[in-house]
């Protein structure tokens, strides 16, 4: 039977979330969650896919015991199995350190044919996590596809975004995705999916269970090292028209202020 | 002069625009109304929107029709439709307790002129085409209820209040109620350090109002409770638009087209009640429980069932959770402030905001400016529960039992 893994980070459901003096990252507990909406669209493509292929599909999300939050609901839309990488050793891992736990996860899982990824991450916006877990497997990769074609034995055909342009590639798998939004949205999810994924087990697993040496990954052996994070400043003006005495006024001081 | 107002209203949701409207109606004075984020953007931007008309609790009807009476009279000075949907309602009766309450309400409406009717089962069908009409016993009809959006109601309020010359400040957030003499109040002071000045303050500040009443010692009679509705993918043959919403007391539930979608109101059986102290400036940083989105329905589905046989498997596009201001006798807050000259407060919707903001705001405007009030003020009197402490565990309980043992929409 095929594999897919498809996985899934939990981000700040607010644009406002504080950021750690120290280490200068996101303080992830300070913040409301959601699961980071351009994953929710890799899970998509990956049981979409399943329905036309057969294949056990195997979310995955690394970070604290909150992210279960994201791997409950990806049961919750059909997964069939859950894992959660969590561990205080991979706190703070930059993207070149999240890779390497990913792809000793993938390892541990075993053979697979296609690893879903969201094309970004919005709390990051650096879109590097999936391609370098494709390069620590040495597996081809396709970035920012917007919809999957068909599966030819051992090769995918698929659409990606190029600009303005569509491409129709062809990639041998196993392979790594990265799915943009253009693939579509999830099916709405429902009360029965939900009691379902209540009663179904999600594993853990921390750097022992993946055999990693926990000094490899994690804040201190990230190479990336955030110096400051600041708000950019902005000279731009907020002016509030809402106390107009109706919207055609308030539409005529607006033309008014930008004339 | 500038800063110099005859009243200052803190709060820029259904309450305090309402009441902004009544005062400005009146003549009131220079008022200047205040609320620390966008005007309608907080919980009467949340809430279910349901103008239910027939009540059984003193007073509330007449309240109610003021609402429809604003809303009238805003579209009129605005020149704009404000968008009422005249869909009417059916309240569903499956046990001999909501069929009691049925009666009285039936009772109620007629006494009070809004037509209603029985209907039957092959009449609910057809007005409810999502329904299992074999589950109602009695479906009691209102023809003239109605929704309509509750921050476009809001928005309604304050632009006819800024015609009539209220001055609108959003995004000025009041640090404090500034009193001299231990006794008259005088103004309120702004996060910025901007002093305003003014012999009356009405704290319309909903959730938030105890916040700024307790360095006055002073504790309102309510807490913030989770109120919350489920809405579903869009079916507009099953849930066609405009079809009548639902009040349905044996599931604790209320029901109401939205688009083609089906928007679902439950009350878990143990309401929750929040610490005001514990609230955010911008209720969308505020954490509900993101988990009672599918807890609480796991919950109550079971009741629904027998009226929406597939409630398990429909796909539920969205949740909505904020927070209603519930008081232990589920009545309004309105009324003076005794401890103190110039305070005033009108808060305490109790999850009828919508319905009774235009009503709550005329007594008030009456109260203020010396009028005869049109009901009865000492039924939402602030003081009518002696000392209370909003803050202590215990009487936060209280209020949200009002809430789960609510029976009506």
């Amino acid at each position: 039977m095929k594999r897919y893994i498809v996985f899934l980070k939990q981000v700040p459901r607010s644009t406002r979330v504080e950021i750690d003096p120290v280490t200068k990252t996101l303080k992830r507990s300070s913040a409301l969650t959601q699961t980071n909406p351009d994953d929710l669209h890799a899970l998509q493509a990956a049981l979409d896919l399943r329905q036309n292929t057969g294949a056990e599909v195997v979310a995955v999300s690394m970070g604290p015991a909150s992210a279960e939050a994201v791997l409950r609901e990806a049961l919750q839309y059909g997964a069939d199995r859950a894992v959660l990488l969590s561990s205080p050793a991979f706190a703070g891992s930059d993207t070149w350190c999240t890779s390497l736990v990913l792809a000793s996860a993938v390892r541990r899982i075993g053979d697979y044919d296609i690893l879903f990824f969201g094309r970004m991450a919005i709390d990051g916006d650096t879109a590097q996590v999936g391609p370098e877990v494709a390069g620590q497997l040495d597996i081809p990769q396709v970035t920012c596809l917007s919809s999957i074609h068909e599966v030819k034995g051992n090769w995918l055909v698929a659409d990606k975004k190029a600009g303005s342009l569509l491409q129709r590639v062809e990639i041998e798998t196993p392979c790594a995705v990265m799915v943009s939004r253009e693939n579509g949205e999830l099916a709405c999810p429902t009360l029965s999916g939900w009691r379902r994924a209540q009663r179904q087990e999600v594993i853990r697993w921390d750097e022992g269970d993946l055999q990693l040496d926990g000094k490899v990954v994690g804040l201190y052996a990230s190479p990336t090292k955030v110096v400051s994070t600041d708000v950019p400043q902005t000279a731009k003006e907020i002016r509030w028209l809402s106390s107009g005495s109706s919207v055609a006024e308030i539409i005529d001081k607006c033309v008014d202020s930008l004339s | 002069m500038e800063n110099r107002f005859d009243i200052i209203i803190i709060g820029g949701g259904l309450l305090g625009c309402a009441t902004a409207y009544q005062l400005a109606k009146r003549k009131a004075g220079r008022i200047l109304l205040l609320d620390g984020n966008e005007i309608a953007s907080q919980a009467s931007a949340r809430a279910a929107c349901l103008l239910t008309r027939a009540r059984t609790k003193p007073g509330l009807m007449e309240i109610v029709q003021e609402t429809y009476d604003c809303i009238a009279e805003m579209e009129d000075l605005l020149g704009e439709s404000l968008e009422l949907q005249q869909c009417g309602s059916v309240t569903i009766a499956s046990s001999e307790v909501s069929l009691k309450g049925l009666e009285a309400l039936e009772e109620a409406a007629t006494r009070f002129g809004i037509p209603n009717e029985r209907i039957s089962r092959e009449q609910t069908r057809k007005l409810l085409p999502w329904i299992d009409a074999e589950a109602v016993d009695v479906a009691l009809y209102m023809p003239t209820d109605a929704f309509i959006d509750s921050a476009l109601l809001c928005s309604g309020y304050a632009r006819a209040a800024s015609k009539l010359g209220v001055e609108l400040r959003p995004n000025c957030k009041v640090k404090e109620i500034l009193v001299e003499n231990g006794r008259q109040v005088s103004g309120v002071r702004l996060f910025n350090g901007e002093v305003l000045s003014a012999s009356l303050v009405v704290n319309a500040a909903g959730a938030w109002a105890n916040l700024l009443m307790r360095p006055l010692n002073v504790g309102l009679p309510f807490t913030p409770v989770r109120s919350h509705f489920w809405i579903t993918a869009i079916d507009s043959e099953r849930f066609p638009a405009g079809h009548p919403f639902t009040v349905i007391p044996d599931a604790r539930a209320f029901t109401r087209s939205d688009v083609g979608a089906l928007i679902i109101g439950l009350r878990e059986s143990c309401c929750q009640a929040f610490d005001p102290s514990a609230l955010t400036e911008r209720l969308e940083d505020f954490d509900f429980n993101q988990a009672a989105k599918w807890t609480v329905l796991d919950e109550c589905a079971p009741l629904l069932k027998r009226y929406l046989h597939d409630i398990d498997d429909l796909p539920i596009a969205h949740y909505m959770a904020g927070p209603s201001c519930y008081v232990p006798d589920a009545m309004f807050v309105i009324g003076p402030v005794k401890r103190y000259e110039g305070l005033f407060t009108v808060t305490g919707c109790c999850g009828g905001g919508v319905a009774a903001g235009g009503g709550m705001g005329r007594l008030a405007a009456e109260m203020i400016t010396g009028e005869r009030p049109f009901v009865s003020p000492e039924l939402f009197a602030p003081e009518r529960f002696g000392e209370v402490n909003p803050f202590s565990p215990e009487f936060q309980r209280r209020c949200a039992d009002a809430r789960s043992n609510k029976k009506g929409g």
